[in-house]
């Protein structure tokens, strides 16, 4: 549902998934928050502003200020799912979610199964993830660790009107949901600024709506390829897809905004039309949520394909923290180019890709 | 045994917190019968259909 019409407004991801929250909270007296530092008086809303002036509005039994043991966080949101309420946690950086992977994995995951269905856990838990020079302990995306085991789902959004539409759908899921929210695409409202962040700006409605949990979104129409990238991927792609236009080549980019549920049917559809997909992830080349989707490809549109399916990926290193390495880990702009060139092969062999 | 946390525990609800002994049997007993009447569900059911490990990973 999605109350087209309604008054918008611009927005970053972070004031989006803010206002998610809000709505959530207002909405559903049993949603509360908890994690590190979210509710300190006068303090700065979590690591990354998100939950910026919640405690004020909803008081500090609702948004809880935990001690920093994210097995307790997890532990104690999977607990209180299990009875009733609707908890939305916090980890203040992705990464730590590695310290409770026991709950997450063994516990949320598992409850309903194990219960033979008696027993739901509809909780949230939020990952600020993605390389913005902080290093290898501070910036992995870890969607594949997730999208690897049965009973969780896994949404990652690219703009601030996805991430507010699937963060409510998200808390009103009656399943485990993770929850990737890329640091530099948070946006500038708030106290504190990340550097080198993406300006998006994007208008987002000021109501209640629902961006269902299993879609993908076809970001730009293209005959010649597809590509299919998440979070800041998405918007590199994009900008790929326009250097690669003034070339005359037509691509088509899918944003992968949820892996699980994953909308395999749009992607088929899309890599039939152009019998090419280049995929475009952040994290690291293998075992990926990308060699997932090229099996899948190859399985269902092998007869389909012209060419191999190819990724664009962080290489099997931990994440280097200089800026300057960082810069040549992460996949740019350049990079995605000219895997897209490379892939349409001799069709574009006059194309020359211009480099930094 | 000496130090078996049960047995320990069991010795101070009487000792400490007055607990009857008899209350302690009555406690036992119960959850004997309640072990043994899941094994004999557990034995008397029929085997769960293959298709049966698909069901409840999510709502």
């Amino acid at each position: 549902m999605n109350d087209a019409g309604a008054p918008t407004r611009p927005m970053g991801m972070a004031e989006a998934l803010r206002d998610a929250m809000r709505i959530a909270m207002r909405t559903d007296p049993t949603v509360f928050l908890l994690g590190e530092d979210i509710g300190v008086s006068g303090g700065f809303g979590g690591g990354f502003t998100v939950t910026l002036g919640l405690a004020e509005e909803f008081g500090r039994e609702r948004v809880i200020d935990t001690p920093i043991s994210e097995g307790a966080i997890v532990g104690a949101a999977v607990g209180a799912a299990m009875a009733g309420s609707r908890p939305v946690a916090e980890m203040q950086y992705g990464d730590f979610v590695f310290c409770a992977m026991d709950q997450v994995v063994n516990q949320a995951a598992k409850m309903r199964y194990m219960s033979n269905g008696s027993v739901r856990v509809p909780m949230v838990l939020r990952l600020p993830v993605g390389a913005s020079q902080r290093g290898a302990q501070h910036g992995q995306s870890s969607e594949a660790w997730f999208m690897h085991t049965p009973g969780l789902k896994v949404a990652c959004p690219a703009t601030p009107y996805d991430a507010k539409g699937m963060l409510i759908a998200a808390i009103r899921d009656d399943n485990p949901v993770i929850f990737l929210e890329h640091k530099l695409l948070y946006g500038g409202k708030g106290t504190r600024k990340e550097t080198a962040q993406i300006s998006l700006g994007t208008e987002v409605p000021d109501g209640d709506y629902e961006i269902q949990l299993g879609t993908v979104a076809v970001r730009r129409a293209g005959r010649d390829l597809t590509m299919l990238a998440n979070m800041l991927m998405v918007h590199r792609a994009l900008a790929a897809a326009e250097r690669l236009a003034e070339s005359g080549i037509d691509a088509e980019v899918i944003d992968v905004r949820c892996l699980v549920p994953l909308d395999m049917a749009t992607i088929e559809d899309s890599v039939r039309r152009t019998g090419r997909a280049l995929i475009v992830e952040e994290d690291h080349l293998t075992g990926g949520w990308g060699a997932e989707i090229a099996a899948r490809i190859a399985d269902a549109a092998f007869s389909n394909l012209r060419a191999p399916i190819r990724r664009v990926a962080g290489p099997d290193t931990p994440i280097p923290c200089a800026p300057a390495l960082e810069r040549a880990w992460v996949p740019d702009v350049d990079r995605i180019t000219a895997a897209a060139v490379a892939l349409l092969g001799a069709a574009s062999r006059h194309l020359t890709v211009a480099s930094e | 045994m000496a130090r078996d946390p049960i047995e320990r525990l069991k010795q101070r609800l009487v000792g400490d917190f007055a607990l009857p002994a008899a209350k302690i049997d009555e406690i036992e007993a119960k959850a004997q019968a309640k072990v043994e009447a899941a094994v004999e569900f557990a034995q008397q059911s029929p085997e769960p259909s293959p298709d049966s490990a698909l069901e409840h990973v999510f709502v």
